[in-house]
This record gives structure tokens, sequence and C-alpha cells, in this order.
């Protein structure tokens, strides 16, 4: 099948639970998409990313893998991004472990939660996401450098809470101080004002990604 | 030859209107959101000769501070009236993204956006008129109150901009005016008649204590054939509220409505699949569903308006997908 001059045929499940990844290859197959099911363990992820690029056109792949793997599906989906090869992430985690996922959303376009993942969803994020490896970012996706305020720092809990004005000047973030460079972090305190690349089309805070920071 | 035009731009729950004049482009508040940065890039568009911003509140303005920091746009002028009352935090970034534009040459910042700019704003053919605030007022500001003893505030002192050629009134543009404002603007004598009106405040209450009055007697002072709600469908909003229409229609039958989105007062449900009589420019409810006009463009030709989308393919969408539609008078 053609996809935006993408051609998808195999496509590999990733998922530290079998029977979700049976559950998923039926859906494939409704698509007529041929499933490659993973077994796991898998130990190196470059070695995981290179051997899948060489053996599938496409991969999806869930978050948490606990022992399966020694990354995370997060992890993975955005070095498959960087290799330019499409990935999406299907999991039930997408707002539980939002701070695990944050630091790598910026290159994972399309999340799906797993009981959203039917042909028609998996069609449109694959679609998704071969544009935005082409470089075609959708509105919800396109980076933007924008302002960011700090509206208070947690020491205990390592956390920050931020506004970004152009995106929605009444809503609250909380992002983790790791997510930031070291010569921000040293400067966070309320009404600190800082910079970065931000999707602020995004409808939802927990699809916002960051990159590209800078101090004024 | 250029052909001068404005853009009002679906940018949701907001305002934001694009002129494009003989001698330069002009942005009338800038929405909330990313929105007016995606009709930028749509229309490859390099540099903004003046930002006129009609008040304070966030959704005329968190476009302008997304637009100062993104820096994909060269801006000559920003004029705005300053609002202490404000003290919001949003209010503080914008002045912080301003003052460093403005200390590092990048733009021109001016407070004070009043009747006094009538001959200050000169791009091109489409004249620019400022009906309000008067200076006073804008002096006085939000917090203060009148020598009559009302409270002003924000919306008080909302400008209020006209668009003319060859001194024919074209295009109102009310920003959030009150009925405090209003007074002023009859006491002032000034005749705000227009073709076309973006009316105040999205439709929906702004502190007036009989809103279809309100309607009716703005709607007589302007004497519009066709009037504009800038509204969103998200949130808890549900706008023009249907005494606003009425005001509107029992002054002025026959004009002709557009809203940005589709009110949930006309419909409960959001429309499957293409809308067709969508004008080829960013709408923010495009995605979504939400549009009813959508972005909605005007020419800005003296005995020829032509808006789109094109009205029987709009009304076409209308019957088809607002049962209980408030515009509908055919």
């Amino acid at each position: 099948m053609l996809l935006d001059e993408l051609p998808i045929s195999r496509v590999k499940i990733v998922d530290d639970n079998a029977l979700a990844r049976r559950s998923l290859s039926l859906t494939l197959s409704d698509v007529n998409w041929e499933p490659i099911d993973e077994p796991g363990p898998l130990l190196s992820l470059d070695d995981f990313v290179s051997s899948s690029i060489a053996s599938v056109d496409a991969v999806i792949c869930d978050h948490r893998l606990t022992t399966y793997a020694r990354f995370s599906g997060a992890e993975a989906v955005a070095k498959f991004y960087i290799e330019k090869f499409p990935a999406i992430l299907c999991t039930a985690w997408s707002r539980a472990d939002i701070d695990a996922m944050r630091p790598y959303r910026r290159f994972i376009p399309v999340v799906l939660s797993t009981s959203d993942a039917n042909p028609d969803t998996l069609i449109e994020g694959f679609r998704i996401c071969s544009k935005e490896l082409k470089g075609e970012f959708s509105a919800v996706r396109k980076p933007w450098r924008t302002l960011i305020r700090v509206i208070e720092v947690n020491e205990e809990s390592n956390a920050i809470f931020v506004v970004i004005p152009a995106w929605n000047s009444a809503e609250i973030i909380r992002l983790t101080k790791e997510l930031l460079p070291g010569q921000i972090q040293e400067n966070l305190r309320p009404d600190f004002r800082f910079h970065a690349q931000v999707n602020l089309g995004s409808e939802d805070q927990n699809d916002l990604y960051f990159d590209q920071f800078e101090t004024d | 030859m250029i052909h001068p035009k404005l853009v009002v731009l679906d940018v949701g729950h907001g305002n934001c209107s694009i002129l494009f004049n003989t001698r330069g482009i002009i942005v009338i508040d800038a929405g909330p959101g990313g929105s007016l940065l995606e009709f930028i890039t749509e229309h490859k568009i390099r540099r903004i000769d003046a930002i006129l911003i009609s008040h304070a509140d966030k959704d005329h303005i968190e476009g302008v501070v997304a637009l100062l920091a993104s820096g994909i746009v060269e801006i000559g002028l920003v004029k705005l009236n300053s609002d202490a009352m404000k003290g919001t935090e949003l209010w503080d970034d914008l002045v912080y993204e301003l003052d460093k534009a403005n200390f590092e040459g990048k733009l021109k910042f001016e407070v004070g956006l009043t009747t006094n700019d009538a001959n200050n704003l000169d791009y091109g053919e489409i004249g620019i008129e400022i009906l309000a605030p008067r200076p006073y007022l804008a002096a006085k500001g939000p917090g203060a109150t009148d020598r009559n003893g009302r409270l002003i505030n924000t919306n008080t002192v909302s400008a209020v901009v006209r668009l003319t050629r060859k001194n024919i009134p074209m295009v109102l543009i009310s920003g959030d005016i009150d009925d405090l404002g209003l007074s002023y603007l009859v006491d002032s004598g000034v005749n705000v008649n227009a073709s076309i009106w973006i009316f105040p405040h999205h439709g929906g209450k702004s502190g007036q204590k009989n809103l279809g009055l309100f309607a009716e007697q703005f709607t007589e002072l302007v004497q519009p054939d066709v009037v504009i709600f800038s509204i969103g469908r998200s949130g808890h909003l549900a706008n023009p509220q249907p005494e606003v229409v009425m005001g509107l229609r029992k002054k002025r039958p026959t004009a002709r409505i557009l809203c940005t989105q589709l009110s949930k007062h006309c419909s409960g449900s959001l429309p499957v699949g293409e809308s067709p009589h969508l004008p080829k420019i960013f709408s923010r409810g495009r995605v979504t569903h939400s549009c009813c006009a959508g972005s909605i463009a005007i020419n800005l030709m003296v005995d020829n308006l032509q808006i789109l989308p094109e009205i029987n393919l709009h009304r076409e969408f209308i019957v088809d997908n607002a049962p209980t539609a408030l515009c509908k008078n055919w």
C-alpha cells in the first residue's frame, strides 16, 4: 500500500505483552499489512533499530517495555525518527508517563492510545508520520520559537511549572528540570523567562514538545 | 496593481484581522495561540508594517506574543494602549517581548492608540480610522472612573477601527467595546456607519445590562449589510448570544451574518467530512470541522465588495449542518 509515496507492507510490532502483539497483528491484517511479531528480548537500541530498518517498512511500538527491552518505546520511536524511518508509539501510558516521554516528544509524530488503534487511525498515523519525516509538519506538530515563563520551581519533586503565553496563557504546564539545559536550570525562579521551540498548534499540553532552548 | 483585501482570520474565540493595503500589511489584533503564525507562513508574508492592538484581553494579544518570539516576520510598528488594571502576566509577557524588540531596534513600540491617530496610519488606499477610544478614556485607563463615576474597564477603552476607501466607510472592527465605550462613541458624534461590521466581543456578554438593546443600538448606528462574529466552538462559551442576533435582526433584517466557527446555538454536533465552501486559507477550525464561515476574505472594492465564503455555498453548508441556525433569514 502506498501512503504518500511511502511503501508499507511489513510492520513490526513491539510490545512486552504477547497478547497485545497478537491483537495488533489482527488489526494490521485488516489493512493488508503483514504483521511481524517481535518476541524480544531487545538488548541494544542501535542493533534493534538497524535490524528493523533492514527487515520491515514501519514499526508500531509500545512505550513501557519492562524486561522485554533495555530501552523505552519513546526512546526507540525517537531513534527511528532520526533515522527517517516511520514509527508510531502506541501505548496506554501517554498521560501517566509523560515525564519520561517528553524529552523524546519532538521526535514522536504520533502517539496513539492502545484503545484507539484501528485500521483508520494506523493509516492516518503513518500518513502523518511520513509527511513529517519529509519536513511537512501538521499544524499541531509545527515548531515555533516562543516565550516560556516560569511560575514555580519545586525542588522536592525536581519539577517546574511554566506558562507558554502564545499557546495558552491560562494553562500551567509541569516539566521536569532535567528537560532543560544546565544554563537555564541554574536561573530557574518565578517570572524567569526563556525561549524554546514549541509546537504551539497542539491541542493538549501532553502533546507539547520543547526543543532548542535559549536564554535571553 | 494591488487590490486591497481584508482577512478575518478564524482563530477560534478571539479576533484577528489582516489588512493587505496597497502600501503595507496591517494586523488588527492577533487572536489567541498560533493561528496568525500559520496564516503568515501560508501566505509567505515577510513584513507586517503595523500591528494595532485593540485592548489587553488574551484572545486579542496572545498571538502577538507568539509572533514577536517566532522571529518569522519583520514588524514595523506596534501600537497599543496601556492597561495597568489588567496586570496579568500575559500583559507582562507582551510588554517584555515588545520592550526587548524595541530595545534591539527590531520594531517601533508605541503606547497610545486613540482617535488622535487619524493621520498616523497611512499605508495606502484603504484609510485606517481610529474611532475610539478618545485620549480622555485612554489616559484615565482601565480601573479608573470617568467624570460621572462610572468604572472604566479594559473593554471600555477597546480601540474601534474603521477601514475606508475613497472616504467611503467599508469595515468597522469594534474590538470588545462595551456599552460605556459605546456611549462615549455616541457622545463624540462620530459616524460609525460601515458596510461590514465585526461585532464586538464575539457577540457575547461583556457586562452590558441589556445585551439585546446594546446590539440594537449599535446596529442602528453602524447600519451594516454584513455582520461577522469571530467565535470559537470549543470551551464553555456559546456565542453569539441569541439576544444579540435578535437585536441585530430587528434593525437589519436582511444583513448577511457570518460566524467564523459553528455556534453551539446553531448545531449541537459538528459536520462530518469536507467543507467545500471554505476559502483556501488557514482556518483554526478546519481540522476539527468546527468552521461555519471559517476565515473570511473580503476584497475591498468600493462598488463591488466580494466576500468569501461565497454566499450560496455558505448557505448550503448552513442548511445542511446548522438545524437551529441563528442567522437564517432566507
